[in-house]
């Protein structure tokens, strides 16, 4: 018991009780029939941007003069950077109202606040992007997009007036 | 070279779209910006087509595959940056009496294609 007590510290337990995250792995070694199989599912609920994702895999089918009227087929590095914002908007829970191809191989993701009196597209080009802020009253704006402007421009478009 | 005549600010015009599938359009049924975004090969004048000198199955050509948008003009010779103005544009031989630009916005304008779409209404044909 003495040795017990002389050794007792309460520092030390503090610090180990720390919540780690741990990966657990096992390793079955069972032969398996042949025949056998295990289907296992998971409900997942549709994302909120399901939609705009599932556009976005049409327009990679559209080829050139696609609106019979001369239109590029939408670039590949707009359709997935299209993809990749989409995805992102989703993370943050920013739902993504709608998504179009334009005539010249651009994506168009259009955003909208709650009370859909503002609205916010995106345009994206093989090679450049542009952000156009509709305001509800007054004059709309357009910038050079990047991603880093992402988080002002989300304000942007939710905070009321 | 002959001088355009300018479209009145009464007429209404019409927007042609190819948009095979109605998910294409805006979940609300407008058009979207990119309805009304220049080409390259537009040279700067949008192409539309003056309501009262044609009729909506004619300007649709093919129902089955475009959508048709009105506006009236005065909403878009309102948009004074940039300086929108609309002249009628017959096409050769009579093709299309109706033809008609809206000229004054430029290839990079991202703002002008929005105003316009939102100004638009779809044509129940």
């Amino acid at each position: 018991m003495p040795a017990l007590t002389d050794n007792y510290t309460t520092s030390e337990h503090i610090t180990e009780t720390k919540t780690r995250l741990v990966n657990v792995h096992y390793l079955i070694d069972i032969p398996q029939p042949v025949s056998s199989s295990i289907v296992v599912s998971f409900s997942r609920a549709a994302g909120i941007n399901q939609r705009a994702l599932n556009l976005l895999l049409l327009y990679k089918d559209l080829k050139d003069n696609w609106d019979e009227d001369g239109g590029k087929e939408p670039s590949d590095s707009a359709l997935k950077t299209a993809t990749e914002l989409t995805l992102l908007l989703e993370k943050h829970g920013q739902k993504v109202y709608h998504t179009a191809p334009g005539p010249n191989g651009e994506i168009m993701l259009d955003l909208r606040n709650n009370e859909k009196n503002k609205s916010l597209e995106i345009v994206i080009y093989a090679n450049r992007a542009v952000s156009v802020l509709f305001p509800e009253n007054g004059k709309p704006t357009q910038q050079t997009f990047d991603f880093h402007n992402l988080p002002e421009l989300i304000q942007w478009l939710n905070e009321k007036n | 070279m002959e001088e355009r005549k300018l479209v009145h600010e009464n007429e209404w015009l019409y927007r042609r779209s190819w948009l095979p599938e109605r998910k294409f359009l805006n979940p609300d049924g407008s058009a979207t910006s990119r309805v009304f975004k220049l080409k390259e090969k537009d040279n700067g004048e949008l192409s539309v087509d003056v309501k009262s000198m044609t009729t909506a199955n004619i300007a649709v050509l093919d129902k089955g595959n475009f959508f048709l948008f009105e506006l009236l003009n005065k909403s878009v010779i309102l948009i004074t940056s940039p300086q929108l103005t609309t002249y009628l544009d017959p096409l050769l031989n009579g093709a299309n009496n109706a033809h008609a630009v809206i000229t004054g916005m430029a290839l990079e304008d991202e703002i002008t294609p929005g105003i316009l779409a939102k100004a638009s209404k779809k044509v129940l044909i």
